[in-house]
């Protein structure tokens, strides 16, 4: 039985001034994300989970349920309110890496972990080459030799399956599948032992959407990255995930094997998100 | 150790959210063990509850209330009710296989990685995966140009048996069938059954569903009938698990 590699305690976010209610650790109690006394936003609240090396952990939920907050509170995009991470490539996860000094944070951010967002402006600059993005991230990560990082580079594009042509051109100028395998490129070109997908597969049609997919689950397969996805398909998240998360209002209502989730949903929310999707 | 499954006062109800509440109990207080190297059938009428129980088993359902207990060869015990969902992973990856009526097809993926996955998981080469799905796709009459092809394109009965082969090629000390053989036709019917024969005479554990009386007998060492006890209550439509009761058929076989 392995350890996890990623292990979150009672992470919380407040977007708004907050008041002595919400901010407590217990505060749980409410049906939507609005403090009742303040009126601020309940970014999420109490998320307790871990993941493990190798796999792919599905977070799942409505518009505004706190899915992406999780995400950027794990890559330092956004600062939490409390809460704790564990991981286990930093001091061997002894240590609470939310309270990492700002160089140290960077590090994770670029030696640790990877990020694909689903928007590709967020990951990508678009006016530098694409070649010049990847290789950005690992000049970030203390690589200095520059016919090595051209070749780790050119290992990662064509492990993605860009076009050998196009390695020069801006990102300005791909079309969206082609950015998402950009944005995959940069994010694994540093060898990161975590993958955070922030709904990789959003907007693209269906077959350039088949060969993310593909090209994520293969990853995950050969380079045994583990993985959190973030999506509200229930279909992408059935077919790359073995666990996953429900979360509604800032807080997980469910948790479980996939396929126990989707057969036998427990909870109100989940019985409509099930039920929702189309077969 | 010879008990390999203790299943233990499980019932199962189904809380229905969306219909204003509304339960639905599949199956209460259900016990029985299973020995090692033994078969059990399940009969019982359509909606009686029969795949549900599995299901809870296998964790693809959570159930109400209730034990499972697995025991391995030592006699050391693990609750399968009460682990942790990572550590269900690892049983469903080491130690006990499904295979159920549908193929859970995966788009994209040849017949030869779907099969060679579970191995290549626990760290075998690729070559000796392959060299051993190569036997066993010879074994199970798969042709040769289906090898590298897609399974959503295949018919019902190599689809089963992809499934069948993905579930036993890495040897699981326990199977649960969910009437594999429902939907094929009598020569597929007769392959699979051969292979779970087969299977059996290696000593494997095995719980089954099957529709056909026949086939059910055929391979059962035991089999449990789901019954609904009749009478006015409320209770009335409750199945359960009648094996101290009048209704109950326990064949020894």
């Amino acid at each position: 039985m392995s350890q996890p590699i990623l292990n979150v305690k009672n992470l919380k976010k407040v977007f708004g001034t907050g008041c002595g209610i919400c901010l407590k650790n217990d505060y749980f109690e409410t049906n939507d994300n609005i403090c009742s006394s303040c009126g601020s936003i309940i970014g999420c609240t109490g998320i307790n989970f871990e993941v493990y090396p190798g796999e792919i952990l599905g977070i799942v939920g409505e518009s505004g349920s706190g899915k992406s907050t999780v995400l950027n509170i794990i890559n330092y995009n956004i600062e939490a309110d409390s809460g704790e991470i564990n991981f286990s490539g930093y001091k061997n996860g002894l240590f609470n890496i939310l309270n990492l000094s700002s160089q140290e944070k960077r590090k994770m951010q670029n030696v640790h972990y990877g990020i694909v967002y689903q928007n590709p402006h967020l990951g990508l600059n678009f006016n530098i080459s694409s070649e010049g993005n990847a290789a950005e991230r690992l000049l970030m990560a203390g690589s200095r030799n520059f016919s090595s990082i051209q070749d780790k580079v050119h290992d990662y594009f064509g492990k993605v399956e860009l076009p050998v042509n196009r390695y020069k051109d801006f990102p300005k100028f791909f079309s969206g599948g082609m950015q998402q395998r950009v944005q995959i490129a940069k994010a694994l070109v540093s060898g990161p032992s975590l993958l955070l997908l922030d709904e990789p597969t959003g907007g693209l049609d269906v077959s350039v959407q088949a060969k993310i997919l593909d090209l994520i689950r293969s990853i995950s397969r050969e380079l045994k990255v583990a993985m959190i996805l973030v999506s509200h398909d229930m279909q992408v998240i059935r077919l790359l995930c073995k666990r996953i998360i429900v979360m509604k209002h800032g807080r997980i209502i469910e948790a479980g094997l996939t396929d126990r989730v989707i057969d036998d949903p427990l909870e109100s929310y989940t019985q409509t998100l099930v039920h929702s999707a189309l077969q | 150790m010879k008990l390999h499954l203790e299943v233990k006062n499980l019932t199962k109800i189904f809380k229905m959210h969306i219909l204003n509440g509304k339960e639905i109990t599949a199956f209460k207080n259900i016990s029985f063990d299973l020995n090692r190297g033994k078969f059990i059938g399940i009969s019982g009428k359509s909606g009686y509850g029969k795949s549900s129980l599995i299901k809870c088993i296998y964790r693809n359902y959570k159930p109400t209330s209730g034990t499972v207990n697995l025991y391995d060869e030592n006699g050391i015990k693990i609750d399968l009710t009460s682990i942790s969902d990572y550590e269900m992973l690892g049983i469903r990856n080491n130690r006990i296989g499904y295979v159920s009526q549908f193929l859970q097809i995966l788009p994209r993926v040849t017949a030869m990685n779907i099969i060679t996955e579970p191995l290549i998981d626990k760290g075998w080469k690729y070559d000796t995966a392959a060299d051993r799905a190569v036997k066993l796709l010879k074994l199970f009459d798969i042709p040769k140009n289906l090898w590298d092809a897609f399974p959503s394109t295949f018919s019902g009965g190599e689809k089963q048996r992809i499934n069948l082969l993905r579930t036993i090629i890495d040897c699981p000390e326990m199977v649960i069938f969910d009437e594999p053989t429902a939907s094929l036709d009598g020569k597929n019917r007769k392959i699979i059954m051969e292979i779970i024969k087969e299977m059996k005479k290696q000593g494997i554990t095995m719980i089954g569903i099957f529709h056909d009386r026949k086939e059910l007998e055929e391979l059962s060492d035991e089999i449990f009938q789901l019954v609904r006890s009749d009478g006015f209550s409320d209770e009335a439509d409750v199945p359960e698990f009648a094996r101290s009761s009048e209704e109950m058929i326990n064949f020894k076989l």
